[in-house]
């Protein structure tokens, strides 16, 4: 089985407006797929219509080689943070996420025993008896989080995961999310691209209600004549080593932000990067990223080459810049 | 096996939310300020009774009077009247007229008491998106199934506390030997008012499925059990006249028209209307899940 979620031509609709319009993905088994698109784009709608809680017009739904979703077939092995909607206000976060898993057919050791992992891994072990009422938003938040992880699934779908969290306990997320790569297969909807580019291996670019483009996000954020390399110093002349590389065009990044991220597919940790400033190379199709890097790297050894990133980052290619 | 473990979430979920002491408080009320009000009423009759007669009060104890009433041919002509069916005039004759009080509060209040308690139960959680949490784990039949049958046992334990606590007006402000036995009979009505639950619960939960909004469904239900206790009078009424002789068959399609049979003693007589409106309950039920089962839930 190599795709853990396949659509085909979903169509949703409301009166006139096509939420849905020809919605086609294949999301590869242990990858982690980011949905970018702008608000109305369909990436709700379609994650919704996957869960089975939108019941789509037209199209095909297959989840884990066994078609759409079915709680007595799926239930445990897919799930879904769903956007908007509340926990009950008077479940208890422990009793709730071993309800929960019981729900899914976790025997009463294996719920708890889930659930307190869970509880560990989202910082929540000092309210693990309070009540969903009087958690803030982002703990609760956190426990939505954490549900939809009970008893390990395959498939995980997670729409706006990281929006309401404090910074420490959306690296804390991230963290976890990075260390289920390859393990469990993951779809994350944001409009924070930064975070898309921290964890995704593939990206769909949603517009309209259907998949505009889906790649791998190297592929999409190297593609674009352009290496950016963080440097401990920069060079004073740059027209020097511009005059000495033919076809490439030197600037200076506006921030350590064009370098953040990753080297090929493996994520940078950000403690790692410096906020120095950046040297970005554009050029044209005619040179390959291999070609530029020979010709720039020798000259640049001696500013103290800290990352090399080749393309751009997922913004940027997002907007067309 | 799915549809119990719903069951016991929403068990659980009640008493989590105090709706389950909010239920049992309610069947509380209804059974012990309608028990010490009729038993008070039936004093102050008794009362005039006994000044009319000129027979001796009994101070301070009810009951005596309508005991011995119930031996009187007269009163006994005037009660079949009232009641119309002499199969269930013969079950309710002789029984002690608290026992009789009970069973008509919890008859009365019943559908009122399901109403309230069912309805919001399926509307709410669409609405805040807290089912969605229950429908990646269980279908949306065993969803369903699961808060009817958790209602239904909740229901079943305030009726039950209900008994207890009419009983406990009955035995301080009645007279008679037969008190104790007024227990198990409290319990038995109490479990007639249940099958009967299941009818009107069947059709909140039902209604509860068709709306996003607690307020709606409230709203629908509470004038869809009125319309089903009209409906079924009208029809009896005047049925036969507008639908012909057949067609009134539909009459037994409404809860009110089949719980007179609940009155019986007989068994059979009342397995048959405990069945029946279990049926019902599951029909309407089933009308609303069949709606829910292609709505989305949003």
């Amino acid at each position: 089985m190599n795709e853990a979620i396949i659509t085909r031509g979903l169509v949703k609709k409301y009166g006139r407006h096509a939420a849905l319009n020809g919605f086609t993905l294949a999301v590869p088994s242990g990858s982690i797929t980011g949905l970018v698109g702008r608000n109305g784009a369909g990436k709700t709608t379609w994650m919704m219509t996957v869960a089975g809680f939108v019941i789509p017009d037209a199209g095909e739904v297959s989840i884990l080689a066994s078609g759409p979703f079915d709680a007595r077939r799926h239930g445990g092995r897919f799930t879904i943070l769903p956007q908007d909607s509340d926990l009950p206000n008077e479940g208890r976060v422990r009793a709730l996420l071993i309800g929960y898993a019981r729900l899914q057919g976790m025997t009463t050791k294996d719920a708890a025993k889930s659930a307190d992992e869970l509880i560990e891994v989202m910082n929540l072990a000092d309210k693990a008896n309070a009540t969903i009422r009087s958690l803030s938003h982002g703990m609760r938040k956190r426990v939505m989080v954490a549900q939809a992880f009970l008893g390990h699934p395959d498939v995980v779908m997670l729409d706006e995961p990281l929006s309401g969290l404090d910074p420490v306990e959306a690296e804390r997320l991230r963290s976890f999310l990075l260390s289920l790569r390859g393990k469990t297969t993951l779809v994350i909807s944001s409009h924070q691209l930064d975070d898309i580019e921290k964890l995704c291996t593939h990206v769909a670019f949603v517009t309209d209600g259907k998949v505009e483009r889906m790649e791998t996000l190297r592929a999409i954020t190297s593609d674009t004549g352009r290496i950016v390399y963080a440097l401990k110093e920069l060079p004073s002349d740059l027209a020097a080593i511009e005059s000495e590389c033919p076809g490439v065009r030197l600037s200076v990044g506006a921030s350590f932000q064009d370098a953040r991220g990753r080297v090929g597919d493996a994520p940078l940790p950000s403690a790692l990067l410096p906020s120095e400033k950046t040297l970005v190379a554009e050029f044209g199709d005619g040179l390959a990223v291999e070609t530029v890097n020979a010709a720039l790297l020798p000259r640049l050894v001696p500013f103290g080459i800290i990352a090399v990133t080749p393309g751009r980052s997922l913004e940027e290619a997002y907007l067309g810049k | 096996m799915r549809t119990i473990r719903v069951a016991l979430f929403e068990l659980a979920a009640a008493v989590r939310t105090r709706r389950a002491i909010v239920l049992v408080a309610l069947y509380l009320a209804v059974s012990l300020l309608g028990m010490s009000g009729a038993i008070t009423g039936l004093g102050k009759m008794e009362d005039q009774l006994a000044e009319i007669l000129q027979v001796e009060k009994v101070e301070g104890k009810s009951g005596v009077v309508s005991a011995t009433l119930w031996k009187s041919k007269p009163f006994q002509r005037l009660v079949r009247s009232a009641v119309g069916d002499s199969l269930i005039y013969d079950d309710i004759v002789g029984k002690h007229p608290a026992e009789l009080i009970y069973a008509w509060i919890v008859f009365f209040a019943v559908p009122l008491l399901t109403v309230l308690v069912a309805t919001r139960r399926v509307a709410a959680e669409v609405k805040s998106g807290a089912a969605k949490y229950m429908l990646l784990r269980v279908t949306r039949l065993e969803w369903t199934l699961g808060k009817y049958l958790g209602i239904a046992l909740l229901m079943l334990v305030g009726l039950l506390i209900g008994a207890v606590a009419a009983w406990i007006v009955a035995a301080f402000r009645l007279s008679g030997a037969d008190i104790p036995a007024l227990l198990p009979a409290m319990i038995v009505w109490s479990f007639k008012a249940w099958f009967l639950s299941l009818a009107w619960l069947g059709l909140a939960l039902g209604v509860s499925h068709l709306f996003k909004s607690g307020a709606k469904a409230d709203i629908v239900a509470i004038l869809l059990m009125i319309a089903f206790s009209v409906v079924p009078a009208i029809l009896k009424g005047f049925g036969s006249a507008w639908l012909g002789g057949k067609l009134l068959v539909l009459v037994r399609l409404f809860p009110s028209s089949v719980d007179d049979a609940l009155w019986r003693s007989s068994l059979m007589p009342v397995a048959a209307s405990a069945t029946w409106l279990v049926m019902l309950g599951l029909l309407y039920l089933s009308i609303g899940h069949a709606v829910f089962a292609r709505r989305d839930v949003r």
